[in-house]
């Protein structure tokens, strides 16, 4: 069986992870409750969308 | 190049995902709202819009037609009676999807489909119904701490240890697992990454 023939550093890890981080959500702003949210979705806090109570909350 | 791959197969089988359509088509006949994934809102959006475009045509061919996507008789009278009717102006787009962010659960993104003629009715939220530590709470006024239900001590359990040993190791585990710990490896320098002792 091939193995590996030496370990890899912490370096090398490190460095293969560089592209692995999570980007956050965007986030817009409710114009109803004006709390976060994300954009083209129900807000979940007071349930507006476009203008117009879409879901209970 | 992705030609000719239309469609999702939302991991079901061609019958399961049939089915569950078929399902969903009921569902949204009946009650003008339904909520589901974004993929499956997605997928159900044009087949909801196909039936009622051809209910907008009252006849029995029709209707057959409609009954194949919907097994239920008294829903696919809905769909001619009152679904179809009122949209007889309107040259396609009878439903809408809402998007409302990840599910928990299973983060998936969860969605609405709807008529755009729905209208909805914001429900009044009753008083909080009294929950049973709420009850206890109001009964003995005053903190209550979670109580634990004792298990039946004695005999019952002690037969129930013995009578469940755990499974031999030396008959079943490796060698190595009857060898003290492992020698002390001799530290060699710097070389945390040198080379590999595994056959070389």
């Amino acid at each position: 069986m091939p193995n590996p023939k030496r370990r890899h550093s912490k370096a090398r890890r490190d460095k293969r992870r560089a592209h692995d981080a999570l980007t956050p959500p965007a986030m817009s702003e409710c114009p109803n409750c004006h709390e976060p949210k994300q954009p083209h979705r129900v807000c979940p806090r007071c349930g507006y969308y476009k203008g117009k109570q879409a879901i209970n909350t | 190049m992705q030609h000719n791959r239309a469609g999702r197969k939302l991991r079901r089988t061609t019958a399961h995902r049939l089915a569950m359509f078929s399902n969903q088509l009921d569902s949204l006949m009946n009650h003008e709202r339904i909520q589901t994934t974004l993929s499956k809102a997605k997928e159900l959006r044009p087949l909801a819009e196909r039936l009622i475009t051809v209910a907008k045509k009252d006849g029995i061919a029709a209707r057959r037609r409609v009954a194949r996507w919907i097994p239920d008789r008294t829903t696919v009278k809905r769909v001619f009676e009152a679904i179809a009717p009122r949209f007889v102006d309107r040259p396609g787009g009878y439903t809408r999807i809402l998007r409302l962010g990840a599910r928990r659960g299973d983060a998936a993104e969860a969605a609405i489909l709807e008529f755009v003629d729905f209208k909805f009715e914001a429900k009044e939220r009753g008083p909080k119904k009294e929950s049973l530590a709420d009850r206890a709470r109001r009964a003995s006024g005053g903190r209550v701490e979670t109580v634990r239900k004792d298990k039946p001590e004695g005999e019952g359990e002690e037969t129930a240890r013995e009578a469940a040993p755990k499974p031999s190791r030396k008959t079943s585990g490796g060698k190595e697992r009857t060898k003290p710990a492992a020698k002390p490896a001799p530290k060699k320098g710097p070389s945390r990454t040198g080379p590999s002792k595994r056959g070389a």
